[in-house]
């Protein structure tokens, strides 16, 4: 799966799916990524993988609030890990950071469903 | 409307023209080729037919001409034998003329073994006259029958000389000698070519006439499924997409038309998408339009205080909202607020904030954060907690420099503190709109001083990216606006935006910009 500038891998784990993402998570593939995850938070839980996003704007983080939303709405949990100095200080910027399930890695992150 | 009526209303002038262009179209073209090429055949086999036909008769002849010559000196030499050796001259005579009366015979002559005339066919006072003539001199000298000139069945010559010695019992008694003429094969043969070339000059006009009426119809045939090709296109560039054209040939033609068909519609579902592409981008533009009404439409200068600001969308209806307005006396508010997303639903949120804030603007003179909980409650609710927007809101009285101001989720406050010659970062803020419902913003209390000015942006600008897909990053940002620090609001945006067009020259973008500078003087 590609957005434009995001690539998206897909696998299971356990009770949950994640997703790797690598690239950017910018403004202009909002509405692509929030629909793309939206129909994924309603079915399963989800653990998504940002070691290889370079870039998020805070869209991307409003985008990651509203699957979130959806997620607690089904009874499902997201988790984000490895973000990058950069992507956090947006998270933080935005006031969001306490929003958010995040761990530094994989297995804390496998722990908190 | 107008322009798609156009072309229906004139088919008839517009096929006329059309037509009047084609001067030798393909079935004219068609039709001289085969006719010349029929033409061309026609002679050439007639030529060879003519020939053969004329020859064979003329070979026919002269083997008949050599056949009664042979015969007819045989007769004469046998007959005349009897009549000499009995020396009957008035028998010899009757022979003579006897055989002078046969066809193509001119004179016979019967000569003694010394070429003294005998007899004479045509001149009886002859008789006894010695002939001496190279012809005579050679039929004396030949012991066989010899024609004179040598007879070539390819090569008649106008008269000719048979002769033959006649011989009793081993000895010669005399010569028989026939002159024949040609002159009736000659006109023979004439008459054979004259019927031969006549009866060719039929067969050429009538195959000609034969091959003009099959070629028409040949180049009528094979030209039918072009016109039927040429008035489909005719119809479909009218504008007509749903003519389809029906050519049931299993050739080239019939693969044409379907693949024109096939394009036909490939091209009615394209034409479709353009048209529905069209309205909706009308659509934008007219929601464009009053989005860049619901924006100010020039800086705000009062005595103390400037405002400049600068939005660009990127594409349709975009999701950034700035707004300055006066408050009271002694106030100015100033918001810029990022809407998530784009289009229509971004539009919207925009326009409900803008409302919202030109309904209670008036009544709060001196709390950011009683707005912000207020629009946050609003739009958390009406857009059902799915839409969300950044936003800073600030309300500064320009006669004292106080200012108040809320942060939503927006990036943080940069003041230029001119005293210090540094930009101040102030991060303080709660979550974006939208959210949570029963989110509490607060108000933040700012002195500002004589000569500052603030900076408000939104992602666009610090996230613009060049061809390198290098970021513009709040670094380089503050560097642009350091270059521009002592100019006033209107030309610092102005500059800083002309910069951060050259530094995104070529690459394309994918945010909105906003820029505002609010200059406290």
């Amino acid at each position: 799966m590609e957005l434009r500038g995001l690539n998206i891998d897909v696998s299971d784990k356990g009770k949950a799916k994640i997703f790797r993402l690598s690239g950017e998570i910018r403004t202009d593939i909002y509405s692509d990524f929030l629909e793309f995850f939206r129909t994924k938070a309603e079915a399963s839980n989800i653990i998504l993988d940002f070691q290889n996003v370079k870039y998020m704007s805070s869209a991307g983080v409003g985008a990651l609030f509203n699957i979130n939303k959806v997620a607690n709405e089904n009874n499902k949990k997201l988790v984000i890990f490895g973000l990058n100095p950069s992507v956090k200080k947006i998270i933080e910027l935005t006031k969001l950071s306490n929003a958010f399930v995040i761990t530094d890695t994989e297995e804390e992150a496998l722990k908190k469903l | 409307m107008n322009k798609e009526n156009e072309p229906k209303d004139k088919p008839q002038s517009k096929k006329n023209a059309n037509e009047e262009k084609i001067k030798f179209g393909i079935k004219f073209k068609l039709s001289i080729f085969v006719i010349l090429l029929i033409i061309l055949v026609v002679t050439i086999i007639s030529s060879i037919l003519t020939t053969s036909i004329s020859n064979r008769q003329e070979k026919q002849m002269a083997e008949e001409l050599s056949r009664n010559m042979h015969l007819s000196i045989d007769y004469l030499s046998t007959t005349a034998r009897e009549a000499i050796i009995s020396l009957d001259d008035l028998l010899l005579l009757n022979i003579v003329q006897k055989v002078a009366k046969f066809p193509d015979v001119g004179y016979v002559i019967i000569t003694d073994p010394r070429n003294h005339i005998l007899s004479h066919s045509s001149d009886i006072e002859k008789t006894g006259v010695k002939l001496e003539d190279p012809t005579s001199e050679n039929a004396l000298k030949s012991k066989k029958t010899l024609i004179q000139p040598k007879f070539d069945p390819h090569n008649i010559s106008p008269r000719y000389d048979i002769s033959m010695p006649i011989n009793f019992r081993g000895k010669k008694v005399g010569i028989a000698r026939i002159g024949y003429t040609s002159d009736r094969i000659f006109k023979d043969i004439k008459n054979v070519k004259g019927n031969i070339l006549l009866t060719s000059l039929f067969v050429i006009i009538g195959t000609i006439a034969l091959g003009i009426v099959g070629s028409i119809a040949l180049a009528s045939y094979t030209t039918k499924p072009v016109k039927t090709l040429v008035e489909g296109i005719r119809v479909f560039g009218q504008g007509n997409l749903d003519h389809t054209i029906s050519i049931s040939n299993k050739d080239e033609f019939g693969y044409l038309s379907k693949e024109f068909n096939k394009m036909a519609v490939y091209l009615k579902k394209y034409q479709n998408l353009l048209v529905e592409r069209e309205v909706e981008k009308n659509l934008l533009d007219i929601a464009k339009g009053i989005q860049k009404s619901l924006v100010p439409q020039q800086d705000l200068k009062m005595p103390g205080v400037t405002v400049a600001g600068y939005s660009k969308t990127v594409f349709g209806v975009g999701g950034d909202y700035y707004d300055f307005f006066k408050i009271g006396k002694d106030k100015v508010g100033v918001i810029i607020c990022d809407v998530f997303g784009k289009g229509i639903p971004a539009a919207l949120v925009m326009v409900t904030i803008r409302t919202l804030l030109h309904t209670y603007k008036e009544g709060i003179l001196d709390s950011t954060a009683d707005i912000a909980n207020a629009i946050n409650k609003r739009i958390t609710m009406d857009f059902h907690g799915e839409q969300y927007a950044t936003f800073f809101f600030l309300i500064l009285n320009y006669k004292t420099g106080r200012m108040i101001c809320t942060n939503g989720g927006h990036a943080p406050l940069l003041i230029y503190r001119r005293k210090d010659n540094k930009f101040l970062c102030n991060e303080f803020g709660e979550i974006p709109i939208g959210m949570a419902e029963e989110n509490q913003y607060t108000n933040h209390n700012i002195a500002l001083e004589k000569g500052d000015f603030i900076i408000l942006n939104t992602d666009g600008i610090t996230e613009a990216e060049n061809t390198t897909n290098e970021q513009l990053t709040e670094e380089r940002l503050r560097k642009i606006l350091y270059k521009y620090k002592d100019l006033d609001a209107t030309k610092i945006v102005k500059s800083v935006i002309s910069d951060v067009g050259k530094f995104t020259a070529g690459a394309s973008q994918h945010d909105d910009m906003t820029l505002i500078i609010v200059e406290y003087k």
